[in-house]
């Protein structure tokens, strides 16, 4: 029996947003209201992140006693216990899809019990049942932010606000290092992160800043917008992965804080740096240049990567995102940079869409990893959804220079390099021998099948002696070749494949 | 203004609604009902028709809620009246409950609660869970459709209650009073209006015309035009659409207790009481 996941989603829903918010920060407790399932979000930060304490969450389960006679008594029972014991600055009472299919009230009970905690209650103005993750993020972003931030006179020196990173993010913590390094050598202070450390002090401090610097686009915006309107805040929002976007960024840092960044932007990019030693070295040259790629992930990290790859030679056939809301910019701002640009959120379209483009490597999430072992080929994870792996322990930024080099080391570390694509054609296929006879043992298994029930499948028979000629294909194109050869002979209508089949396809296909 | 009506089911809440929306756009007003009942015929009489439901709507849209525009929601009807029906899952099946609430928070996030001197929830029934208490979070106000009976009124106690309880947690709603419909008499009503504090705000007498014009998808205002004899009860709307207009404070009812109901009204109510001699 084979088992079919029929639902998976590459953006997680309107809790998970939140709860990456109110982990994030300093003194939140977070109280869902909801079943016991619902507490899930605490799993995913016990098992991915690498903090020593776990974000306070409090479950006020809803039950069977709170079905019949309704979820409130339980619900102030937990937020005034909470407030007695755990004395937090903030109780954010969580709606779930649950709570929300119950239309329980959750505003009604944060303001009748706001008399009786010492803890602001604030319920997040999400639909727990129809929002998705980055879309909840921004909204409850907006909110902490409105609701605690004070006009304070600007920080004497320049400095900025960094909104983005935050706990479950991909690599963000690691950005966030990488970000707080650049701005530190081109002098420039950092005013407060949002949310990742942010307490409510601090987000009252939030206007001291010269600028808010957006560093993700699926979430983060809407901050900005609420800060320029309220408090006359300047905003810049560029994710700086790749070359020029990172050079955009700067400059732009650059101009708003009266400071010349050039300096900095050439010590990176000069022929000595490390990125112009790699991207114009002989193997890189044989081994980047033309190939051929995809890209599939987020918002922020497609975009980025697809920007990136171009700058270094490598073809982008096609560059996708899930992020379905923010279809008509995404197409806007890649036109152009690959053949093909397009949203969607189905990952097993996705996958066939793999298989049927033959990329030499594949960018994309934790999904798009899975379809392109399935499918033999090469693939780094540039996006969420993320694993453990996306939370290494060494600092590993997407942003920046050091994301460059990383990024690159990572492509270097996956993508069958020059002199190994020679060395792998002349010795490669011994180590593969064992999977050589399990693919001849399930042909023949196939053949025998067919003779039992003729007609039936469209499968196309190999001679013994063709197979063996296909066992001598080095097993990185032998894929390629058998799927070549069938295609060819179908074509041709032939019935099985001989030697002659294989020599004149291979023929036909060097043309 | 927003304006929330409830009532038992069956006691002409609907026609009552659209015989106000009406009269209010007699009255110069800008006027949008809201239909919040699956079965999604409150506003019948002033479309002429049955139409499409936000619930249909959105699935016509696949559920893409960001590329619905307030407009695709709204249908003009009869004197310049706007209505929208939220609609629901069918019969049987579903929580009504939910999608009302839920559509009346998407009206609201649609900015549609802005653009009308008045608007009227036409709301099913009792308020018998959070869903269908949503209207209330948005209303200024709310009226009790009830006839005079103990069954209606028992109805109209508990919605009393449901403004009292929103009002405990911040909301401003406020119970503008009761209105009297399929009422021969009106001795009980008023009983329950001293009891409560709630104003009566009028009282509309039983009418073959009334059942009439809601079967037939008209307002007794459109009847009029057509020449029925219908003065004395599109009088009656005026006065109300008039008191309602001129912002009456509303009252924050005081609940009469279960069992209190049962004494008070113990034997007074002659068109059900076992001991009505």
């Amino acid at each position: 029996m084979v088992l079919k996941l029929a639902y998976w989603m590459y953006e997680g829903t309107a809790l998970s947003g939140i709860a990456r918010v109110t982990g994030s920060m300093k003194k939140i407790h977070t109280v869902i209201h909801g079943p016991q399932g619902d507490s899930y979000i605490n799993v995913m930060f016990s098992m991915l992140e690498r903090f020593h304490e776990l974000p306070p969450f409090t479950l006020s389960a809803i039950g069977r006693r709170e079905m019949a006679k309704g979820s409130r008594a339980r619900l102030v029972e937990t937020v005034l216990r909470v407030d007695e014991e755990q004395k937090p600055d903030v109780i954010v009472i969580t709606p779930t899809c649950s709570s929300t299919l119950l239309q329980e009230d959750l505003d009604a009970v944060a303001h009748t019990l706001q008399a009786r905690t010492n803890a602001t209650l604030i319920v997040p103005k999400v639909n727990a049942f129809r929002d998705l993750e980055h879309y909840a993020m921004d909204q409850f972003l907006t909110q902490m932010v409105a609701t605690f931030a004070e006009e304070q006179s600007k920080s004497e020196r320049f400095s900025v606000n960094i909104i983005g990173p935050s706990y479950l993010g991909f690599h963000q913590i690691h950005d966030l290092e990488e970000i707080k390094k650049t701005l530190q050598d081109l002098g420039i202070e950092i005013n407060l992160v949002v949310p990742y450390g942010a307490s409510v002090e601090a987000l009252r401090n939030i206007t001291k800043a010269h600028l808010n610097i957006s560093l993700y686009q699926e979430y983060g915006k809407s901050v900005c917008d609420y800060l320029k309107e309220r408090f006359g805040m300047d905003y810049l929002s560029i994710t700086p992965l790749g070359i020029r976007q990172t050079g955009r960024f700067l400059e732009e840092i650059g101009e708003k804080a009266g400071i010349d960044v050039h300096a900095y932007i050439r010590r990176n990019l000069s022929p000595a740096s490390l990125i112009s030693r790699c991207v114009n070295s002989v193997d890189a040259l044989s081994s980047l240049y033309g190939k051929r790629a995809v890209v599939f992930g987020d918002y922020s990290h497609a975009v980025g990567v697809t920007y990136l790859l171009r700058e270094i030679g490598i073809q982008v056939e096609w560059a996708g995102t899930y992020m379905k809301a923010m279809e008509s910019s995404f197409k806007q701002e890649l036109q152009g940079q690959a053949k093909e640009v397009f949203v969607c959120d189905d990952f097993q379209k996705i996958s066939n869409k793999i298989k049927e483009t033959q990329p030499d490597i594949v960018f994309g999430t934790q999904m798009e990893r899975h379809s392109s072992a399935r499918h033999d080929f090469p693939c780094v994870v540039i996006s969420s959804p993320a694993h453990i792996l996306n939370f290494p322990l060494h600092a590993s930024p997407i942003l920046g220079y050091s994301g460059i080099t990383r990024i690159l080391d990572n492509i270097n570390g996956t993508i069958k390099l020059g002199l190994e694509e020679h060395l792998v054609n002349m010795f490669g296929e011994d180590s593969q021998e064992e999977e050589v006879q399990i693919a001849i043992a399930e042909v023949a298994a196939s053949t025998e099948k067919k003779e039992l029930s003729a007609g039936a499948s469209e499968e196309i028979k190999w001679t013994p002696d063709a197979l063996n000629t296909l066992k001598q294909i080095p097993f990185f194109v032998r894929g390629k070749v058998q799927r070549n050869t069938e295609t060819y002979a179908r074509e041709k209508g032939h019935k099985e494949i001989t030697l002659e089949v294989i020599y004149a396809a291979k023929a036909h296909f060097e043309k | 203004m927003i304006i929330a009506n409830y009532g038992k089911g069956g006691v002409g809440k609907s026609t009552t609604t659209s015989n106000l929306a009406v009269a209010m756009a007699r009255l110069g007003k800008k006027v949008l009902q809201i239909g919040c009942d699956p079965k999604s015929d409150s506003t019948f009489t002033i479309a002429g028709r049955m139409i499409p439901t936000v619930v249909e709507i959105l699935d016509k849209h696949n559920y893409h809620y960001e590329s619905i525009e307030p407009e695709d929601l709204v249908f003009p009807g009869y004197a310049g009246v706007h209505v929208v029906e939220t609609g629901g899952p069918p019969a049987g099946s579903g929580c009504g409950g939910y999608v009302v609430g839920e559509t009346v928070k998407l009206l609201e996030n649609l900015n549609l609660l802005k653009n009308y001197d008045v608007i009227f929830f036409d709301v099913l029934g009792d308020v018998v869970c959070g869903g269908f208490a949503a209207p209330l979070q948005y209303a200024d106000l709310a009226c009790v459709v009830s006839s005079n009976d103990f069954d209606a009124l028992f109805a109209a106690n508990r919605i009393c209650d449901s403004v009292v309880e929103k009002n405990m947690s911040g909301y401003k709603v406020k119970l503008a009073g009761l209105i009297g419909n399929r009422c021969d008499q009106k001795d009980l009503l008023q009983t329950f209006c001293e009891q409560t504090g709630a104003p009566l705000i009028g009282v509309v007498p039983r009418a073959e015309d009334v059942r009439q014009s809601r079967v037939k998808g008209y307002t007794l205002f459109e009847l009029e035009e057509m020449g029925e004899p219908v003065q004395e009860l599109t009088a009656e709307f005026l006065k109300m659409a008039k008191y309602l207009l001129n912002d009456p404070p509303g009252v924050i009812p005081n609940v009469i207790g279960t069992r209190e109901m049962f004494e008070i009204f113990r034997g007074e109510d002659t068109g059900h009481g076992r001991n009505s001699a």
